[in-house]
């Protein structure tokens, strides 16, 4: 179905095996070929603008979307011609962000894009300078320039109440700007991107193949792990490497746990917004368990720092296998008991009952992923669409709900925390013996490697183009929450002022792992032909 | 019924929070904390130089004295273990220490310096002599004989062995 | 007799924050913690006291230095007629509507110090507070009708302590439940929301202000208590004083769990809930009309 219909637009096919599909598709087709494959029930993962000046002489964009039905990712690759390429975001309104990324860091003009503004860079970078054009090194610096406040019109009965530019309960640099009317929500707006780390440049320019992992887990405090491994992945699919099975076991297993400290975590946060304090206490006592857990394995409470290209450093002897089990089993108990309580007060369900709707409609358009598309009823879920690691072999169930509510997320992140112990395991107890690290491998000139994770908060997304030796042409790391993020103002628009920390915080919001590919300030929501989008900007 | 069951539950386990900074805590065996260079050991092979991702090991040549100088600034060290992973001799290893504020900037900086060698034809100093030492085992017999010669140096002697060889070869 | 109204106002003084520090332990116990030492909020309060304050310019600056000072004094005039340690107070006709007008007086006047910072997270926090004071004033209407039906007096010189009847029961049962909502505490902190609203009315106050402010917060709950227990208690001195202080911890725990195992309401729902209170409230003042 996918092939046909790159094929029936004359696009000349890249790749093309179980997984993944890669096309080029020419300028004039982009757009009717985007739309077919949105309708044939893709969505839009990421995209990634590519400076391929050296290689081709131009700049190419590759639209990386995922088809739940096919279980495929189709990256459609576009070369630009006089630095434009048609805009699809008219068609996908999820292109809209990355698009605008492409625009801010390489320079590409994306004709009949609804909002060409700026998104990543702050106001006062310089115009005409872009830092992913190869000729921009990592260190280099350049001047400000002068920019004037612009200034908005006030309506005096709207109430403007600022929720940053740092969170005071998330405690991570984002910005809300909410509209209110006495309590309620009639608008909302987004600012994000204040945190840029230059990762891609970093990585890129000055830094080699296994470095880079260190790199990549450091993306997110919290789900360091699963960008590690999506990382790997991708370079190990890119220069076709076989991971050892017990390796892939031993992620498994880690990325698990990794999950099940991640919705524990969230679990106290929803609590401590909600004034109840003391459940935050409870799951954060238990979660430690994990902390330890993960401290046992490899060394570290939160930056396992275990993948290398081709496999794992650390191997699970039995001695650590054993406790491993004993810890799973009384936190299992404990985290039952304590969830199951949490949930019969009645006073916390009523607050996240019906709160921040996201109907299925919206949340595919958007193409949000993770628990947030699960709670608005897309069955979808990367580690049993995609199986990567040795999820293939391994049984678990994957929850859906279609209310689409804050209760509905939090009772998919409930069901998943449990499937995590049985994953566990599961693994534990199916692992092989062997070899843990393939380091006989090497790295392909130019090949296109896509790297796919189910991270606590959804799809990890890393593409990488290789140079050759031991260093990357190109390497595009995109975290759940930068698809998320603009579903929110959408769960925001008419819920009570009160309910905004804990709409916020029920896609389980990662800002500083959205800001890594961009520097400071600007952007607002997704606007489309939606008229829910409309009304969002005053 | 939640509410009753979760405080006798709280009660029932007490207290979990530890008096961390007034009483120790307890790390487990591999625990990656502050690595420690052994002196005795290292080579100077700048391996982990190479492997290190946040530049925090540094190996540079201080070719007036003639030392080799490793550098480990902590203050750049992200604690992943690949120093320890890739030492060939095993002279960096990460301890169980974790407690790393200070207030004198210099307990964040470990130098070991080693001695190097100076070329025999033209006296610059190229490698340390633990190095040299230790690679030696690996070199065919006949490049043990320039062993103390600066890779330049060495590379214009292979030349000049093969030029005579070829040449002395046609002649007699 | 003087004396000794000065020596309960001194004993609150003292004790009002070091209650707030026990109340801290329990919770901390309650939570699994060590939790701070019970002079943590003195410690809080004197270092509060040394910091200068800050006054936003957007503020109006008289009613925003000012409401912090009105709010004090009105709670600590309270105490003058509310009696604490030693039963010994100022006393006179209808002097419980005073009380109780004391405590809204600091409420409102907060809120509008609050208001006049300028700063929309206040002004919502001041919108929640009086909307929670007036639907929580219908409740103490009742309540105030009840125990006055009871002892045919608005004077406390009369009314403590109450005679044993089921209506003497459940409009302490009631005054309970309305110390509780007054003295913003988890599920009804939604003015000061922390979380939601970063403190609400308090987010711009600093220094001396806020200490003030703080302060007076403990007061109010340390008053409430006593209130409570003074309708409990007999006038016995020796047995009274004992019973006091027993009664401090007692409600002190009690409060400080519900408290802690409690999650938040949304204002809607507190005042929904406010309202049911109310009708049940209209039920015991009825009964307290059939004189039982």
């Amino acid at each position: 179905m996918l092939i046909e219909i790159l094929e029936k637009n004359g696009s000349k096919i890249i790749r093309h095996d179980e997984n993944i599909i890669i096309a080029l598709v020419s300028n004039k087709k982009l757009k009717k070929v985007a739309k077919e494959l949105f309708d044939a029930g893709c969505y839009y993962a990421t995209g990634v603008g590519v400076d391929e000046r050296p290689k081709n002489g131009a700049f190419a964009m590759y639209h990386i979307l995922n088809c739940e039905d096919e279980k495929r990712y189709v990256i459609i690759k576009t070369f630009a011609e006089e630095l434009k390429i048609p805009s699809i975001t008219p068609v996908i309104c999820g292109a809209n962000w990355a698009e605008r990324e492409a625009m801010d860091m390489i320079g590409i003009e994306f004709e009949g894009h609804p909002e060409p503004e700026r998104l990543i860079m702050p106001d006062d970078w310089p115009n005409g300078v872009y830092p992913l054009r190869k000729e921009f090194h990592y260190n280099q610096k350049v001047p400000a320039i002068e920019v004037k406040p612009k200034k908005r019109k006030k309506d005096p009965k709207i109430m403007e109440v600022p929720v940053g530019p740092f969170h005071p309960t998330l405690h991570e640099p984002e910005s809300f700007e909410l509209y209110i009317e006495g309590e309620k929500i009639v608008g909302a707006s987004y600012r994000g991107f204040h945190v840029h780390r230059g990762l891609e440049k970093l990585a890129e320019e000055r830094l080699t193949l296994n470095q880079v992992p260190f790199l990549a887990e450091r993306i997110c405090g919290i789900c360091g792990f699963t960008h590690n491994c999506a990382y790997c992945q991708a370079v190990e699919d890119a220069a076709k490497i076989e991971v050892p099975e017990r390796a892939e076991y031993i992620r498994t297993i880690l990325l698990e746990v990794e999950r099940l400290h991640s919705h524990l975590l969230w679990f106290g946060v929803a609590c401590h917004l909600l004034g109840f304090d003391s459940g935050f206490m409870h799951t954060w006592r238990i979660r430690e368990a994990f902390m330890d857990i993960a401290e046992l394995l490899t060394g570290n409470r939160k930056t396992y720092g275990m993948n290398l290209v081709g496999g794992v450093r650390r191997d699970i002897d039995e001695n650590k296998k054993k406790k491993l089990l004993e810890i799973l089993d009384k936190t299992k108990k404990e985290t039952k008991e304590i969830l199951d309580n949490v949930a019969e007060m009645k006073e916390l369900i009523n607050r996240m009952e019906g709160v921040g709707v996201l109907p299925k409609k919206e949340a595919r358009e958007i193409g949000v992923v993770g628990p947030v598309a699960r709670a608005s009823g897309i069955d979808t879920d990367i580690r049993r669409d995609h199986p990567y690691a040795a999820y293939g072999e391994l049984d678990f169930k994957v929850p859906v709900y279609k209310e689409g509510d804050v209760l509905a997320r939090f009772l998919v992140r409930y069901e998943e925390t449990f499937e995590s112990f049985w994953i566990v395991e599961q693994a534990l107890d199916q692992m092989p013996q062997g070899e843990i690290l393939n380091e006989d491998y090497e790295l392909p000139e130019f090949a296109y490697g896509l790297g796919y994770t189910e991270a606590p908060r959804g799809e990890d997304v890393h593409f990488v183009i290789t140079e050759g030796g031991n260093k990357l042409y190109r390497w595009r790391p995109r975290a759940p929450t930068y698809n998320n993020l603009p579903a929110v103002p959408i769960m925001l628009m008419g819920e009570k002022l009160a309910d905004a920390p804990i709409i916020i915080a029920s896609i389980d919001p990662c800002f500083s792992c959205t800001d890594h590919v961009a520097i400071i300030e600007k952007g607002r929501v997704c606007r489309c032909s939606l008229e829910e989008y409309l009304r969002l900007k005053r | 019924m939640g509410r009753l069951s979760l405080i006798s539950k709280s009660i029932s386990i007490g207290k979990v929070t530890e008096k961390y900074p007034f009483a120790p805590i307890e790390v487990p065996e591999d625990f990656r904390g502050k690595p420690k260079i052994d002196t005795e050991k290292c080579i100077g092979c700048t391996s982990c130089m190479n492997a290190c991702p946040p530049r925090a090991l540094e190996v540079y040549d201080d070719l007036e004295r003639g030392v080799r100088v490793v550098h480990l600034f902590l203050g750049r060290c992200i604690f992943c273990a690949r120093c320890q992973d890739v030492c060939p001799t095993g002279a960096i290893k990460l301890t169980k220490e974790f407690e790393l504020a200070t207030l004198s900037d210099e307990d964040l900086h470990q130098i070991v310096e080693l001695q190097m060698v100076r070329c025999e034809e033209c006296g610059k100093p190229f490698d340390t002599f633990r190095h040299l030492l230790y690679s030696v085992k690996e070199l065919p017999p006949w490049q043990r004989e320039m062993l103390f010669l600066c890779p330049e140096c060495r590379a214009k002697k292979v030349s000049e062995l093969l030029t005579f060889a070829k040449g002395g070869g046609g002649y007699v | 007799m003087n004396f000794l109204v000065v020596i309960n106002i001194l004993f609150a003084l003292i004790f009002a924050p070091l209650f707030d520090g026990f109340e801290r332990k329990v919770k901390a116990r309650l939570q699994n913690r060590q939790g701070p030492s019970i002079f943590q909020t003195w410690w809080d309060l004197i270092k509060l006291f040394k910091r200068p304050p800050v006054i936003p310019s957007d503020s109006i600056k008289r009613l925003y230095i000012l409401a912090p000072y009105i709010t004090f004094t009105a709670v600590l005039t309270a105490y003058l007629i509310v009696p604490t340690l030693l039963p010994q107070s100022l006393n006179f006709a209808g002097d419980f509507i005073l009380v109780i007008y004391l405590i809204s007086l600091a409420t409102l006047i907060f809120s509008l110090g609050a208001f006049s910072s300028g700063n929309p997270y206040a002004q919502l926090g001041s919108n929640r507070e009086v909307s929670l004071l007036m639907s929580e004033e219908l409740v103490l209407a009742f309540v105030v009708g009840i125990l006055a039906l009871i002892g045919r007096s608005l004077s406390f010189e009369i009314l403590f302590p109450l005679p044993l009847k089921v209506s003497s029961i459940l409009g302490l049962a009631l005054l309970f439940v309305v110390i509780y909502v007054s003295s913003a505490r988890i599920p009804f902190d939604i003015p000061e929301a922390e979380p939601e609203i970063i403190e609400g009315p308090l987010i711009e106050y600093s220094g001396k202000h806020l200490a003030l402010l703080e302060y007076s917060i403990y007061l109010k709950r340390f008053l409430l208590y006593s209130l409570f227990l003074n309708f409990i208690l007999p006038k016995e001195t020796t047995i009274r004083t004992g019973g006091f202080l027993l009664g401090l911890i007692v409600l002190s725990i009690v409060y400080s769990s519900l408290e802690a195992y409690y999650g938040r309401f949304r204002l809607d729902q507190a005042i929904k809930l406010m309202k049911k209170l109310s009708a049940v409230a209209l039920v015991a003042w009825l009964i307290a009309l059939m004189g039982w």
